[in-house]
């Protein structure tokens, strides 16, 4: 499997504290790649740093081959390298179907092309596949959270991912919720898109990644398998204190 | 006649800028205020120069019917004004902040939604608007005993009341300073500043210390405007125009440096004035905003680099 | 072509003919100081419509749009006296070059947020008006332009004749802020929504913020240049005042008071205010304080402005009506 996403010995510093301590790994075609780590372990920073939104102090990123450390989001979702925020951030003053419209719009360029008609009719299936489609007309701000959570994926959908990266996509959803989030995530890496899960919720992570990455105090501390994961010695000193049971996957 | 003639532009300089420090004194009281609100309550205030102009309308008021020294009432003006901005705070900005935090429902955004702004632009124009209706567009002079008074620094002398206006404004910002490092109130007006989230998870009780920052910074605006009474001429325009001064100052001081601002206040005088000794005082106003634009873009976190 | 299906022009079109309609009738009955009044209200529109691009659509709080007038009055003024071009062509020149100083100006703010744009474009309405005042090889300083030739006139047209003037105002006012209207409603308006809604979002779906904050400036101090030329040639007398900050608050206050985020409602709001402040000519003292009540009341209880309260009767499937809900922020209309 060909390696699509490069993180390299990245550092970062905010003031005197490190977040990030020369991390490095890759993440391959099509595969779905789980990160965890205890809060504050800098999850969400590397992100940010993978798709722009923060400069690396060292370190490079490299997607597809090309060197992106330090390019703007927005031209790195050009690339199909996107992302979602842990705390959704639709545009709560439009309709669902415009948030998505909206990433059609940018996709496919603002001037160009593609009609209004069938631009809808696209961003009408990427609502049915997170299953939002009867709340097109709804405004974004009266959907409940696990909406919200779907809008946000299929938002990232419309813009015709290659490596999508989720950043909590299950936080504070019931397990119902949950359960329809990890048949969307099957069927986007049915779709051969690669996927970046960071979460806290273990069933979730276990169940649908193959390979994980334990990420503490900005350092990676474990890289295998779930099942390596559990077993492996500094994982669980990491999480010392916090129970978790890893079933079923 | 070249000797002279260097000490005589040494001399002017030297003129400058001390009478540059003691306008910065004015600047830095207020623009101090102006970072201390924008700081804890992440609130842009833009009717903060207002509360100067109050300061100074209500120190000439005092002046006329008590006739005492307007550099002992002053303070007491300036605690009304205080209390003012408190009444604005409860009836204005609160509730506003309990509306919209209903419907965003994101704390960190509250502030600087563009009502808040509005809201005390409104605020603003309408107390501007009120000292004009009331005090019309004469200005005002506020004579002190001192008037006659004149110090001789060396080859410069300056006026008695500049003096004692350069010594309330340095000793009202030591104060503050002093208050600000080593009181448990002061330093969670800091943390707030620095860190609201961080500084709310150590206890600190963030309604109880926006009404106070809110006191103390209007109060300082407000004491630094009876002070001023003596020096220049009082309009009703006076708080507009100073109002974009502080901001100036509290963005060279860094944008939630709190004690920068006071430092930034004092660079801000001396800038305008070697400025407009230079250039012409035509230019003297917008060489703050020049340096404030240029700050934003290259250097956002403060011209001078005080430590907070 | 940006989004526009021919339905959105279907709807859009009929109400801009029903509004020169309307309009068109007015000199039928009224005054020459109605006609008058109308003729500032229709250069007002199109300033605060022009604002509300900023402010209303990119979030962007502009103290200093008056400057953006003012360079557009006095750069059709001097390049039709001193250079003698046909002000026909300085109004369009006078547009452009206010654009350029929108650009100027949008540039150093690409990068700033709230209060810091906002005291920066105070900043640069105070440069401006202290350059207009000072260079006075250029500007004649405070003592301002008198003498400013009107629009020459064509066939039987003379632009002299106050009623001629008062259809070329409306015409350029409602043409003006169709074409803005069909802007916001545009996928070009709808991406600048989304970056008022959510900066962030929009830049991870692939928006480069500065390019649409920078073409929203543009687009914004254009038509306040080509709305400060057609004020030039029809008062034909311009002075620095012009681009002072109360002229930035006044404009400010009719886009707050008609509604942000419509176009329309600005306009509605210029309209309503430029007949209140001729009203209240004689209480010229009490002016400040009565838009400032305005202010304070509009951001504290109806945010939506006087649209909103129009809209609240209007169907809300309506197209053009479909993005006024900023300022509802889900207290009214929650769905569809």
């Amino acid at each position: 499997m060909a390696e699509i996403l490069r993180v390299s010995n990245i550092w970062k510093k905010f003031g005197g504290l490190i977040a990030l301590r020369d991390v490095s790994f890759d993440v391959r075609e099509g595969e779905i790649l789980g990160i965890i780590g205890p809060n504050g372990a800098g999850k969400t920073t590397l992100f940010n740093i993978i798709t722009g939104f923060l400069k690396p102090d060292q370190g490079r990123v490299y997607f597809y081959n090309e060197d992106i450390t330090g390019k703007q989001p927005f031209e790195l979702a050009k690339k199909g390298l996107v992302r979602t925020f842990q705390l959704v951030k639709p545009f709560l003053g439009m309709s669902v179907l415009d948030n998505v419209l909206i990433a059609l719009y940018m996709r496919y360029g603002v001037l160009k092309g593609l009609s209004e008609d069938e631009l809808i009719k696209e961003a009408r299936e990427k609502l049915s596949f997170v299953g939002l489609l009867h709340r097109e007309n709804l405004s974004a701000d009266a959907l409940p959270h696990g909406e919200k959570k779907k809008l946000e994926i299929a938002r990232a959908l419309a813009l015709n991912p290659k490596v999508l990266l989720l950043d909590e996509p299950v936080g504070g959803l019931t397990t119902t919720e949950i359960d329809d989030i990890i048949r969307v995530i099957e069927r986007i890496h049915a779709s051969g898109v690669a996927i970046i899960i960071i979460e806290h919720n273990m069933r979730f992570i276990m169940r649908l990644s193959k390979r994980i990455i334990v990420l503490n105090f900005g350092k990676i501390i474990a890289e295998g398998s779930p099942e390596e994961i559990v077993s492996n010695q500094e994982v669980i000193k990491a999480y010392l204190g916090e129970r978790f049971i890893a079933r079923g996957k | 006649m070249e000797v002279i003639t260097h000490l005589d532009i040494v001399s002017s300089i030297l003129e400058q800028i001390i009478y540059g420090l003691m306008t910065g004194g004015i600047y830095a009281m207020i623009g101090v205020g102006l970072s201390m609100i924008f700081g804890v309550m992440r609130l842009s205030n833009f009717a903060h120069g207002e509360f100067y102009m109050l300061g100074a309308y209500l120190t000439y008021v005092l002046v006329s019917y008590m006739k005492f020294d307007p550099y002992v009432l002053a303070p007491l003006a300036a605690m009304f004004v205080g209390f003012v901005g408190i009444i604005i705070n409860k009836i204005l900005i609160k509730p506003l902040y309990e509306e919209i935090g209903r419907a965003r429902g994101t704390a960190a955004f509250y502030f600087q939604d563009l009502r808040f702004i509005l809201m005390t632009v409104g605020i603003s124009i309408f107390l501007y608007d009120l000292a004009l209706v009331v005090w019309k567009p004469i200005p005002i002079r506020v004579n002190t005993a001192l008037s006659d008074m004149i110090i001789r620094v060396g080859p410069l002398s300056f006026g008695g009341q500049r003096i004692v206006t350069l010594i309330i404004a340095i000793t009202s910002l030591i104060t503050l300073y002093i208050f600000l490092k080593k009181t448990r109130i002061g330093k969670a007006i800091r943390a707030l500043s620095q860190n609201p989230s961080a500084a709310m998870l150590v206890g600190v009780d963030a309604p109880k210390i926006y009404d106070i920052t809110v006191f103390i910074a209007l109060m300082l605006a407000g004491l630094a405007g009876g002070i001023v009474g003596p020096i220049f001429n009082l309009y009703p325009r006076m708080g507009l125009d100073v109002v974009p001064k502080a901001f100036v100052v509290v963005i060279l001081g860094g944008i939630g440096n709190i004690i920068g601002s006071i430092y930034a206040g004092f660079f801000l005088g001396v800038v305008e004035n070697l400025g407009g000794y230079f250039l012409g005082t035509e230019y003297r106003e917008v060489i703050g905003f020049v340096l404030m634009i240029l700050t934003l873009w290259l250097r956002p976190q403060g011209l001078l680099g005080i430590r907070r | 072509m940006l989004g526009l299906s021919s339905k959105t022009l279907k709807e859009t079109l009929p109400l801009y003919l029903l509004g020169i309609t309307v309009f068109s009738l007015i000199p039928l009955f009224a005054s020459e100081y109605i006609i008058h009044v109308m003729i500032i209200t229709f250069i007002y529109m199109i300033l605060a419509s022009s604002l509300d691009i900023l402010v209303g659509y990119t979030g962007a709080l502009n103290l200093g749009h008056a400057a953006f007038f003012a360079i557009g009055a006095y750069t059709s003024t001097l390049l039709s006296m001193r250079v003698g071009v046909s002000p026909w062509l300085g109004l369009i020149i006078g547009g452009f070059l206010s654009m350029i100083f929108g650009i100027i100006i949008g540039v150093p703010c690409l990068r700033l947020r709230g209060p810091y744009l906002a005291i920066s474009t105070l900043g640069f309405g105070v440069i401006i008006y202290v350059l207009l005042i000072n260079l006075e090889w250029l500007t004649r300083g405070p003592l301002g332009i008198p003498g400013i030739p009107p629009l020459p006139g064509f066939g039987s047209l003379n632009f002299t004749n106050r009623i001629t003037y008062y259809y070329f105002a409306m015409l350029m006012s409602l043409t003006s802020i169709l074409i803005l209207k069909l802007l916001t409603i545009s996928r070009f308006g709808k991406i600048l929504i989304a970056i008022r809604e959510d900066e962030e979002a929009a830049k991870a779906i692939g928006v480069n913020i500065a390019f649409y904050r920078l073409a929203a400036f543009m687009i914004s101090s254009f038509f306040a240049g080509l709305a400060g030329g057609i004020y030039a040639h029809y008062v034909r007398y311009i002075n620095p005042d012009l681009s002072a900050l109360g002229e930035s608050i006044s404009v400010l206050t009719k886009t707050l008071l008609g509604g942000f985020g419509t176009i329309i409602g600005p306009s509605i709001g210029a309209l309503v205010l430029t007949f209140l402040e001729e009203l209240l000519r004689p209480l010229l003292e009490y002016r400040f304080l009565i838009y400032s009540l305005i202010i304070i009341l509009i951001v504290r209880f109806l945010p939506g402005g006087l649209y909103s309260i129009l809209a609240r009767y209007l169907s809300t499937q309506h197209s053009i009506l479909a993005y006024f809900k900023w300022w509802s922020y889900g207290r009214d209309l929650k769905s569809k």
